[in-house]
């Protein structure tokens, strides 16, 4: 995934601990910037849950909870909004996970696939041992 | 943040939640429902009027009320549209009285 060169992107860096008190300040960011872009109050929402998602992922699967740090990368583009969430964990295998059976819903195993549903393109990146980045977009409606 | 009231009316079990549920706040749930006397319980009623936010980690909270209470109707009434549609996109309308 190459960081984004156009000149009319911004980028804005995060780097969180590891400690869920911490995740609701991923979507305070997430908010001012989505906000400052004109996404609707609709958009905003889905987007604070895609994020939350994908940094709660980072410290529970990634490694273990008030340990490491993670980054999150807001990257502005007049008509999108690209986040990055990344993290030096375990890593995991994209394909090995499966979609969940919304018929018969458990306790676990939602976070991907609302990810997927919320935002247009959803990218994962991830090595066994050296860490997982999953970069979302979300396109600006007209 | 998030509050927690919780109102036991016989077998009727009213949960008011107010302000957010993710990673962080999840535990206070999980707790606050494993500390009601269960054996009585038949009816839940999850008042989500004053919930502004909730996630995979809220929503499975509440898959394991379902688990915990298998003979029960469990109700989610007056959802905020954010919150109504995760509902709908994971299926968990599908599990809950909706009202
Ligand atoms: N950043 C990550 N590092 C390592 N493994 C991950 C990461 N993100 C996801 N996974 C793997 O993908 C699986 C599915 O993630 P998903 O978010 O869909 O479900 P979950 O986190 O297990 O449960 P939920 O999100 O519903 O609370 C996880 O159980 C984990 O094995
Ligand atoms: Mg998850």
């Amino acid at each position: 995934m190459d960081v984004l060169t156009k000149d009319d992107a911004v980028k804005v860096t995060l780097t969180l601990p590891g400690n869920p008190e911490y995740v609701s300040v991923a979507r305070l960011t997430l908010s001012g910037i989505a906000n400052r872009m004109g996404f609707s109050v609709d958009a905003i929402e889905d987007l604070k849950v895609a994020v939350s998602e994908a940094c709660t992922n980072a410290m529970k699967h990634g490694r273990g909870k008030n340990s490491e740090n993670y980054m999150v990368n807001y990257i502005v583009n007049h008509e999108k909004l690209i986040i990055d969430v990344c993290d030096n964990g375990v890593g995991f295998q994209m394909d090995s996970i499966a979609a969940p059976d919304l018929k018969n819903p458990k306790e676990s195993g939602l976070g991907l696939y609302i990810i997927k549903t919320l935002m247009d393109e959803v990218e994962v990146k991830s090595e066994k041992n050296s860490g997982t980045v999953i970069r979302m977009i979300k396109k600006l409606e007209e | 943040m998030l509050s927690i009231v919780v109102n036991e009316d016989k077998d009727r079990l009213k949960v008011t939640l107010v302000g957010e549920v993710d990673i962080y706040t999840v535990d206070m749930l999980k707790d606050k429902m494993d500390s009601v006397d269960s054996t009585e319980v038949r009816d839940i009623i999850f008042d989500m009027e004053k919930l502004d936010y909730i996630d995979s980690t809220g929503l499975g909270a509440l898959i394991g009320v379902k688990g915990k209470y298998p003979g029960s109707v469990i109700k989610v009434a007056n959802m905020k549209s954010n919150v109504a549609r995760l509902f709908d996109i994971t299926g968990l309308s599908k599990i809950f009285v909706i009202e």
